[in-house]
């Protein structure tokens, strides 16, 4: 080993651990840090020191470039004094860096909010705090109140109960609205009236046909007639509907491994294993595969369940900017570089947490570019797929058929049934981990701190999962639509009627998300996604574009502060392969109608003077 | 006639566009005339504290320099 790495400067070593003076450089690259860093490294990147070992002659020591991250550039010396030097990237190389997959995959727009409106949300917030504590001193709230409980402090009064009574409270009739039909294409809404802002409502006893584009029905299997509809109601008169069980205990049916090993095939990996519950699925599963010790880096935008079950696994938890592989690559290096807060011990594992599709930005994560980076850095990558399976991909079968990579690449598959399946529940999907470790550190400390990988993944989960071992097993007609379905899709029923629907949501897709940039309104996230956020930044605008619609018989959802950042209330569109062109135009119709009058034109770029083209059938792709 | 119509549609149009960027859309009636009065009176001050302050105050500078 090269030259004598603990002769040190001792002004080096504080610069490592005084906290990170390279922080916030994007783009530096760690160079004669090397030096220090074999102490702070993470087990899993020692392999990866021995690859890509390079000597580099820096003031008189020769040091092993251990944690050097870039390979399209070369190793430079400083040729005045002993300190570490950090490099930019020069623009050269952040040309030359090469991505793998067509960029139109990856063309997505996060436009900036236009300076005014941004001043005018937060004054606008502040008028309806101001409103509200005024609201509250002069009037009681109109809700219920514990009783004897006299000098206990209040169970539940926080920020949260304000916000929800005199902000959401009063644009209350635009969300959890009841309806009375399956949601599908279109749906029926039970009308309800409020004669005191919003503290109840009464039903007026009529309803309302609109389309639907606040379902999460990305191919339209929200029916209540076709195949999928009769055999679980053939499968709920066989099984009955419940097993009133865990599947550790007498619950397994022989319909959940059928389903298990329909996800594996339909996912193309290994093993999976199925929960009743989406959400559980993420809160309960992440708690034991990562505990404390370990890292996990996550994306800003991740779902609450995520979060939740992060935050329950005791896990250090990093956040990186929203889609954001340059941040998460600092993130790594500099936790890498650190080891572990306090010790500086190298950490059990690293976990990168992403999701497929964003459900509230309608970004689709750069998966290529982070497996490049999970693999130079030995993490594993968690993918929660909740909104892309089924959703995207030539075959839909999700971010993996989208960018096409192979699904085995990731370590953890996640994703619900409630969402393109039409149905409920969640699964992990997953490969052999173990033969991956295996071979690779036989050596190392990191064999032993990620043993519970040693097992296959999701016989491992079987095993330690609390979801698995204490929740009811998935209900048997339930299950019966996730497969229906889901065979339609793979299409193993023999039809192509799962092609045309993915085929079908692509189109809507696309068409949706150019009229609305030709309108002139703000969207969000990737071309591709089925979700459209379309931003309003004002509460006032959520309310009044969500009442506006409903009159012109269109059913939206808004979406508004503590979901998103205060800054950007939006309106979500989820489009469905359900929805015709015909349906799709009415309601372009009167979204141009209203951004005019109520004013949502805030994007500034350029637009498409060309009508736009509903494909046909062969021009899709 | 026609025109008071238009100019009426025309103010009505905007004073709606306001409450939305004010956030006064979804407020009660009161609370809307509460923040009316209340940006009004502030507007009415801030004009006073210009007229009656400020200007004499630069005229004074302007007038000595
Ligand atoms: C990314 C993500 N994960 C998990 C879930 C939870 O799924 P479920 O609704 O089936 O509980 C959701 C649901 O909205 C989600 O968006």
């Amino acid at each position: 080993m090269v030259g004598d790495w603990r002769r040190r400067p001792v002004g080096r070593e504080r610069q490592v651990e005084s906290q990170v003076p390279w922080s916030g450089t994007i783009g530096t690259r760690i160079e004669a840090m090397a030096t220090t860093s074999r102490r702070t490294c993470v087990g899993t990147t020692l392999t990866e020191i021995s690859e890509t070992e390079q000597r580099i002659q820096a003031n008189g020591i020769t040091s092993r470039l251990g944690c050097r991250v870039n390979n399209n550039g070369y190793a430079k010396a400083h040729p005045a004094n002993g300190h570490p030097r950090f490099i930019r990237e020069s623009k050269d190389e952040k040309e030359n860096r090469t991505y793998p997959i067509k960029l139109s995959k990856y063309n997505e727009s996060f436009e900036k909010v236009p300076f005014i409106t941004a001043a005018l949300t937060h004054f606008g917030f502040y008028i309806l705090m101001f409103l509200g504590f005024i609201n509250q001193l002069l009037f009681t709230p109109n809700v219920a109140k514990e009783r004897k409980r006299k000098g206990y402090a209040p169970l539940y009064e926080n920020f949260e109960q304000f916000y929800l009574r005199y902000v959401y409270r009063r644009v209350r009739d635009c969300w959890n609205r009841p309806i009375c039909s399956v949601p599908g294409a279109t749906v029926v809404l039970k009308d309800r009236t409020t004669n005191d802002y919003g503290w109840t409502f009464e039903f007026t006893g009529t309803e309302t046909k609109c389309i639907n584009l606040g379902s999460y029905n990305y191919l339209g299997f929200a029916e209540s007639t076709g195949p999928c509809a009769e055999e679980s109601i053939r499968t709920l008169k066989k099984f009955g509907c419940s097993s009133c069980s865990s599947r550790l205990e007498l619950g397994s049916m022989p319909i959940h491994n059928e389903l298990e090993q329909l996800t594996a095939r339909f996912l193309g990996v290994e093993d999976a294993i199925v929960f009743g519950m989406g959400f559980a699925t993420n809160t309960l599963n992440l708690p034991s595969l990562v505990s404390a010790g370990s890292l996990v880096l996550s994306d800003e935008k991740n779902h609450a369940s995520v979060i939740l079950g992060l935050r329950l696994s005791g896990a250090i938890i990093r956040v990186f900017k929203h889609n954001n592989v340059k941040h998460l690559e600092d993130c790594l290096k500099k936790a890498i570089l650190l080891g572990q807060q306090n010790t500086g011990e190298p950490w059990k594992k690293i976990i990168i947490v992403v999701e497929g599709i964003y459900s509230m930005e309608g970004s689709i994560v750069h998966l290529p570019e982070i497996l490049k980076l999970k693999k130079k850095y030995k993490a594993y990558l968690y993918l929660d797929e909740a909104h892309s399976t089924g959703a995207i991909g030539k075959r839909g079968r999700g971010i993996c058929d989208y960018y096409d990579v192979d699904p085995r690449e990731v370590d953890i598959l996640m994703g619900t049934f409630t969402k393109s399946f039409g149905s409920a529940g969640g699964y992990i999907a997953g490969t052999k981990v173990a033969n991956i470790l295996r071979n690779k550190h036989k050596n190392t400390a990191v064999h032993l701190f990620n043993s519970a990988f040693l097992q296959t993944l999701i016989n491992y989960l079987r095993v330690h999962s609390h979801a698995h071992s204490y929740a009811m097993s998935m209900s048997p007609p339930i299950a019966q639509q996730i497969i229906t379905s889901m065979k339609i899709i793979a299409g193993e029923d023999g039809t192509d009627a799962g092609k045309k629907r993915t085929k079908q949501l692509a189109r809507n897709t696309r068409y949706f998300r150019r009229k609305l940039n030709q309108i002139g309104v703000i969207t969000y996230g990737n071309e591709n996604s089925p979700v459209v956020p379309m931003l309003v930044y004002l509460f006032s605008k959520i309310g009044s574009v969500v009442r506006t619609l409903t009159t012109r018989n269109i059913a939206t959802v808004g979406v508004g502060f503590p979901a998103t950042p205060l800054m950007e209330g939006r309106i979500r569109f989820c489009l469905s392969a359900a929805h015709t062109k015909e349906q799709l135009d009415y309601v372009l119709k009167n979204i141009e109608d209203i951004s005019g009058t109520l004013g949502l034109k805030y994007s500034n770029k350029p637009r498409d003077p060309n009508p736009i083209e509903y494909y046909s059938d062969s021009e899709t792709e | 006639m026609k025109l008071l119509e238009k100019v009426l549609s025309f103010l009505q149009y905007w004073y709606f566009r306001y409450t939305l960027v004010t956030e006064l859309y979804m407020v009660e009636k009161w609370e809307r005339h509460f923040i009316n009065i209340f940006l009004v009176s502030l507007f009415c001050l801030l004009f006073y504290f210009n007229h009656k302050i400020l200007l004499p105050a630069t005229s004074l500078v302007l007038s000595a320099g």
